[in-house]
């Protein structure tokens, strides 16, 4: 609970903020992202991500950005996924380059049954194997990143990011299933310097 | 640096795809009104002998099994058949509450045993219930469409008369905590605890004081200082398991607590006629012996076709507690029956 009021506090006074130092290079940056990695279920069930985001505001160092990512994961014997997702992030970036960004997801989630074989009983009781049509979810979360981003040369916008996310996936057995995630990966601001 | 790091670390994490649990036996899913319920296949699948498990709780995991050194022995000569009923375990799917009933669960049962007479081909098979699984075992005895094809059955600690084995387990549980008191073990924790066993001489299977009590005294384990904690690490992040067969058990109780509560086979039982072993831990405060008593006095099996066996220094699971023994008379009873055919 503690974690999650300090992403809340972290999201909503990030305006508020001094911003007595503005890095040169953020505002000479596109607003535009794109994000790709390592997406993993539980940290190991691994799969892939990749999306966009668009940085809505800027204050300082402080931004906040609107996203979204489309990505897949595999966890054998359980399920596969494929989920699309909205974001909308808050983010500090340090003279440094190190960055921290609370982020809150919500999305869809399609999950198919992974195994050997798939039977399904209808309505009339028969017993068939079937090729799993799977099930949607509704998937929400929030995250927390903590990444590097580049400041100077030509590969100033590249930002390499991990990102622990928990997440809420519904319905499942009439209850919404707490999981977690991790997420390694990178990010380009395309379109280069303005 | 960055990079090569990240490209150590993903083959250590798609690695955890191909691990045992991963990869040993065939895996399958059955869905049925809702609930995907999966089932592993292990073992000697080559005997044509198949062993269908049905686990406790509710909201237990059939999977368990597999952590078990007496299932796994079993495998070296029959397939053995783990699931998980709905909304337990690694079961997924979002079943309506109105299907937690009897009827569903053998449904579900008979389901999972189509599926694999489908996939693998055999005619009949042995049934193994677990406490909870005890009862749904019985159940399926006597209604379900596959209650024929069952060459035996083996009830390890399981229920068919929910109030009685309440009860029963009450009064195990008062002469445990009288003796703990005479011993002058913590006798004023125990006094407290006995006070409130007086106070409720009558309480519901799914009153989870009772069992939370029942754990710290032995009753479901004889030397709790044996019992291994399974290797939750390896089933979190290398296994089938989920997040969600860490969530189910709460849900599965409150689902199934209209079915478990004041669930009682007694009355139909005479129907039964498989040949049946009753195996027994002496020290169970779970489901105590005298449920183990009444299934073998109740059952309508010929006397020479049934076996009770009471294993002392053994409490509510066998498999888990003395797996030799465990393993060695679930294969004399299968062996029995398969040669008494010959």
């Amino acid at each position: 609970m503690a974690t999650i009021n300090l992403l809340l506090a972290s999201v909503l006074l990030a305006p508020a903020a001094p911003t007595s130092e503005e890095p040169q290079t953020t505002k000479e940056l596109s607003p535009w992202r794109i994000t790709a990695g390592y997406y993993g279920d539980v940290a190991t069930h691994p799969g892939g991500y990749a999306g966009f985001s668009w940085r809505a505001a800027e204050a300082g160092r402080f931004s906040f950005s609107l996203g979204a990512d489309l990505g897949s994961y595999h966890h054998r014997r359980n399920h596969t996924a494929v989920f699309l997702r909205g974001n909308f992030a808050s983010r500090v970036t340090f003279e440094s380059g190190i960055l921290i960004e609370p982020r809150f997801v919500l999305g869809y989630a399609h999950t198919w049954a992974d195994g050997d074989g798939y039977f399904v009983v209808d309505d009339e009781e028969m017993l068939r194997q079937r090729t799993p049509i799977g099930a949607p979810n509704v998937i929400y979360g929030m995250g927390l990143g903590f990444g590097f981003e580049i400041q100077e040369g030509r590969m100033a916008g590249l930002a390499f990011m991990i990102r622990p996310e928990v997440l809420g996936r519904a319905p499942y057995n009439s209850y919404a299933l707490s999981q977690f995630s991790l997420l390694a990966g990178v990010e380009w601001r395309f379109g280069g310097r303005k | 640096m960055k990079l090569s790091k990240l490209a150590l670390i993903a083959p250590l994490l798609t690695s955890t795809n191909c691990g045992p649990w991963m990869t040993e036996g065939d895996y399958y899913h059955v869905m049925r009104k809702g609930a995907e319920m999966p089932i592993w296949v292990r073992g000697n699948i080559a005997s044509g002998i198949f062993l269908v498990t049905l686990h406790g709780g509710p909201g237990h995991s059939g999977h368990d099994f597999v952590l078990s050194e007496g299932f796994r022995a079993l495998e070296e000569d029959y397939a053995v058949v783990y699931w998980d009923q709905r909304a337990s375990g690694l079961a997924k799917g979002n079943p309506s509450p109105d299907t937690f009933t009897l009827e569903d669960f053998v449904a579900d049962t008979d389901a999972v045993i189509g599926a694999m007479q489908d996939t693998y081909g055999f005619d009949e098979f042995f049934l193994l219930g677990h406490s909870w699984g005890g009862a749904l075992g019985t159940a399926f005895l006597i209604d379900g469409a596959h209650r024929d094809e069952v060459s035996g059955w083996i009830s390890v600690d399981g229920d068919h008369n929910l109030p009685l084995s309440v009860a029963e387990s009450r009064l195990w549980m008062i002469d445990t905590i009288e003796q703990l008191i005479a011993e002058n073990t913590d006798a004023e924790h125990w006094s407290e605890i006995l006070e409130w066993y007086e106070e409720n001489p009558v309480f519901l299977p799914s009153d989870p004081r009772h069992y939370s009590y029942l754990s710290t005294t032995g009753g479901y384990f004889y030397r709790p200082e044996d019992y291994v904690q399974p290797p939750y690490a390896e089933l979190t992040f290398a296994s089938p398991y989920s997040m969600g067969t860490y969530q189910n058990y709460e849900r599965s109780i409150r689902l199934t607590r209209p079915l478990t509560d004041g669930l009682d086979l007694s009355d139909r039982m005479g129907e039964i006629t498989t040949p049946s072993l009753f195996l027994w831990g002496e020290e169970d405060g779970a489901v105590p012996v005298a449920i183990g008593e009444d299934a073998f006095e109740l059952i309508g099996t010929p006397d020479e076709d049934k076996s009770l066996v009471v294993i002392s220094e053994c409490a509510h699971s066998a498999h888990d507690e003395v797996p030799e023994r465990f393993t060695a008379e679930v294969s004399g009873f299968i062996e029995g029956v398969l040669e008494a055919r010959l």
